[in-house]
């Protein structure tokens, strides 16, 4: 088997059919994109190149930076609130005793085997602001002056939408760490524990460091997953009011189909692409380059 | 470099290549000759000789709202079987507004377009641009249905000699209305407004009463999109709304700045309701039926279906912002050459696409005539009889105004202009932006719609 995995044409042999479907479907898509990218291109015709202007366009439009701005709020609630409560939760789900642990094990993983559909209509009704659950609760709380129209206040609706989409993926993430710390072995708390640290102390000290494959694992998901944000803006918002809540995969896809500018939309789409590469090149740079064994 | 990465480079460059080649192929361009080609006797040939074979057509609709649902679902399917007993239609529910477009859209760009679909003036001209809709002129114009409509420009072809949309001429009946719960205004002492500015006294007593006073679909800018904007210019010049029209002004016009104007001036005053932005067109309908807001705006469509729910229904035309406009003088209306059922370029049967296209056309008349009491273009030869007295008041009112103007988002946008236009509109719906901002957006965008 060894020999096997020696063999330089035989590891090809094997890659050759994963090569395949990434060169058709992501590698070779890209180049008559680029190509369209020059032209004036309602989706049908190509009516004439006209160089580098749908990239000045899309650069100087207001809206692309707040399509920008709007996925860097989502990624940095992601990376920065999500995946922090994400943690606790496996934290204490390790703390629970069997049978509750099994309910909350089931509990995290219905949000993400849901419809984006289900979910999204949940959430509607949930900030509804004549009706909805959160300003019920706020009112009842006599917090009148907070309660919003949640996905309709340019304050407001990006964090709405964020929420929703955060909340679906957080029990799935817990459940991913929680497989990281059983992971871990006992001896390093039994030792730890016989030296006199806490829950806290041990959480602090062993179980994040050694998490960190599943958290590098984890964040790159969970950024790529809101750099790509579309379906849940889609059915919220649809983007608005007007164009506030759009994402840049929003604002791609309002461009190319909504507005029948596919020369913009794919320019777009470029500039995505680079700023994916920029993103994955300075997690792979920055974010747990040794690999820990235990 | 060494063996492996050769062996990588050359598959990734032959496949690369094999992709190209199969991608760049020329697309079955569709043939829009084909239909004046096909003779009946030719397109009769495979029904003659495969009686029993059932022929397969695929329809799409729109699914969010009442009428087209009905119609689907009541007349449609209950009759095709009678009427084609060996075509088997497999529906394709569509939703509405912006899902709906873009849904349509897409299938446009992949080609691969069902038999039939529904449709409006802008998403039909992307279709008939991208050469993928059928001209219909060659079954429709010795047909039973070209001689039943009584307005014969509805069935004749263009200056390409074309005809690629077939309709009951209900949309030319249709118009906005305000409409209001007279116990409502009663309850509360206030009279139907004839001036924008008592409509804006109106709303201020009824939002200081707790209730919502305008219920519009605000969602993807949908009512100031598919009226509101031109209501308001025709509040105070009908003639600027019908320049528009023909392209002889633009959305610099100082009336179309005081019209957007007015719009503000009602967000501002709360004459909508909270989170009015993504209110969708079933809730607002549900907002005013179940007297959660003293006021509708809406067209006339929906008369049949509010009579039913809102007995103390009752509408007024909308309240004018000039001295010289009398509302009862001018109607908005949204009948638009390209707004009906079109069929396939590509179709498998485009003899059978184009008659169950009539087919649908048919039955929207049915419908309105039975179900809405509403006149149309198309004879069925049903006495509409039992005609209420709101629906009578409408007619009456329509007949009588001397200005019907188009509507600009039925028959004059583009589908850029339509997206544009809906975007700032829902802008405009928050109240805080400004009509220079809109019209600094919506001009550009307008210098382009006509080319």
């Amino acid at each position: 088997m060894n020999k096997l995995y020696g063999n330089k044409l035989a590891i090809f042999i094997f890659a050759f059919p994963a090569l395949l479907l990434f060169t058709v479907f992501v590698i070779y898509p890209i180049f008559p994109e680029v190509l369209i990218s020059f032209q004036k291109n309602d989706g049908f015709r190509n009516m004439g190149y006209v160089g580098l202007k749908n990239y000045i366009d899309v650069l100087k439009n207001d809206t692309f930076w707040r399509a920008n701005l709007n996925t860097f709020v989502i990624v940095l609630l992601s990376t920065f609130v999500a995946l922090p409560v994400s943690l606790i939760l496996a934290l204490v789900m390790d703390r629970l005793s069997e049978p509750i642990r099994r309910f909350f094990k089931a509990s995290s993983v219905l949000p993400a085997v849901l419809s984006v559909t289900v979910i999204a209509q949940m959430w509607i009704a949930i900030y509804e602001p004549m009706w909805g659950l959160l300003n019920s609760i706020l009112r009842a709380l006599g917090l009148d002056s907070l309660a919003l129209a949640w996905l309709a206040d340019s304050r407001t609706v990006v964090p709405a939408i964020a929420v929703a989409f955060l909340w679906q993926y957080l029990g799935l993430n817990a459940l991913l760490f929680y497989t990281g710390i059983k992971a871990i072995p006992k001896t390093y708390y039994e030792a730890a524990l016989i030296d006199g640290a806490g829950f806290i102390k041990s959480s602090i000290k062993i179980t994040i460091p050694l998490l960190q494959d599943v958290t590098k694992y984890l964040l790159v998901l969970s950024i790529l997953g809101c750099m790509a944000q579309f379906a849940h803006v889609r059915i919220m918002t649809a983007g608005g009011p007007g164009d506030i809540s759009r994402t840049v995969i929003y604002h791609l896809y309002y461009r190319a189909f909504s507005a029948s500018d596919f020369g913009q939309g794919c320019a777009i789409a470029i500039l995505f692409v680079i700023e994916c590469l920029v993103l994955t090149f300075l997690i792979n740079k920055f974010v747990a380059r040794e690999k820990i064994e235990f | 470099m060494n063996r492996l990465s050769k062996l990588i480079v050359l598959a990734v460059t032959i496949v690369m290549l094999i992709s190209l080649f199969a991608c760049t192929a020329a697309p079955s361009t569709p043939d829009t000759s084909k239909p004046a080609d096909t003779g009946s006797s030719t397109a009769d040939k495979p029904a003659d000789q495969k009686p029993a074979e059932k022929v397969k057509i695929k329809f799409l609709s729109l699914s969010s709202d009442e009428n087209r649902n009905r119609i689907r679902e009541d007349y449609i399917k209950v009759n095709v079987g009678k009427e084609f007993p060996n075509v088997e239609v497999e529906y394709d529910l569509g939703g509405g507004g912006q899902d709906y477009a873009n849904k349509l859209k897409a299938y446009n760009a992949s080609g691969d377009m069902p038999d039939v679909w529904f449709s409006e003036q802008n998403l039909s001209t992307v279709v008939i641009a991208a050469g993928n809709a059928l001209d219909l002129y060659p079954y429709v114009k010795d047909s039973d249905f070209a001689r039943k409509i009584k307005m014969k420009d509805l069935v004749s072809p263009d200056k390409d000699g074309k005809l690629y949309c077939v309709q009951p001429g209900a949309d030319q009946y249709f118009t906005p209305r305000l409409w209001y719960h007279k116990d409502i205004f009663a309850q509360n002492n206030v009279e139907p407004p004839k001036t924008f500015d008592e409509l804006v006294s109106v709303c201020e007593t009824l939002k200081s009463s707790g209730i919502v006073p305008m219920s519009i679909v605000g969602k993807d800018g949908w009512t100031p999109n598919l009226h509101m904007v031109q209501t308001m210019i025709m509040a105070e010049d009908p003639q600027v709304a019908i320049d528009l029209v023909n392209n002889k002004t633009d959305f610099s016009n100082p009336v179309v700045k005081n019209a957007l104007g007015r719009i503000q001036k009602l967000v501002q005053v709360g004459a909508f309701a909270d989170g009015v932005t993504n209110i969708d067109y079933g809730p607002a309908m549900e907002m005013f039926t179940s007297n959660r807001s003293a006021m509708l705006a809406m067209f006339t469509w929906e008369l049949g279906n509010l009579e039913s729910a809102c007995p103390d229904l009752d509408f007024v035309p909308w309240p004018s912002a000039s001295a010289s406009v009398d509302p009862n003088n001018v109607i908005q209306y949204w009948g638009a050459p390209l707004s009906g059922y079109l069929a396939a370029a590509n179709s498998k049967n485009p003899e059978i696409a184009a008659k169950f296209a009539m087919f649908c056309a048919v039955q929207d008349a049915l419908y309105y005539n039975i179900e809405q009491k509403a006149p149309t273009m198309y004879d069925t030869g049903i006495e509409i009889e039992g005609v209420s007295p709101l629906m009578q008041k409408n007619l009456d009112q329509f007949d009588a105004a001397e200005i019907k103007v188009p509507s600009m988002w039925a028959a004059t946008f583009n589908a850029k202009m339509s997206a544009e236009f809906a975007t700032e509109n829902s802008k405009l719906l928050t109240g805080q932006y400004s009509p220079d901002d809109w019209i600094s957006v919506i001009n550009p965008v307008w210098a382009e719609n006509f080319d």
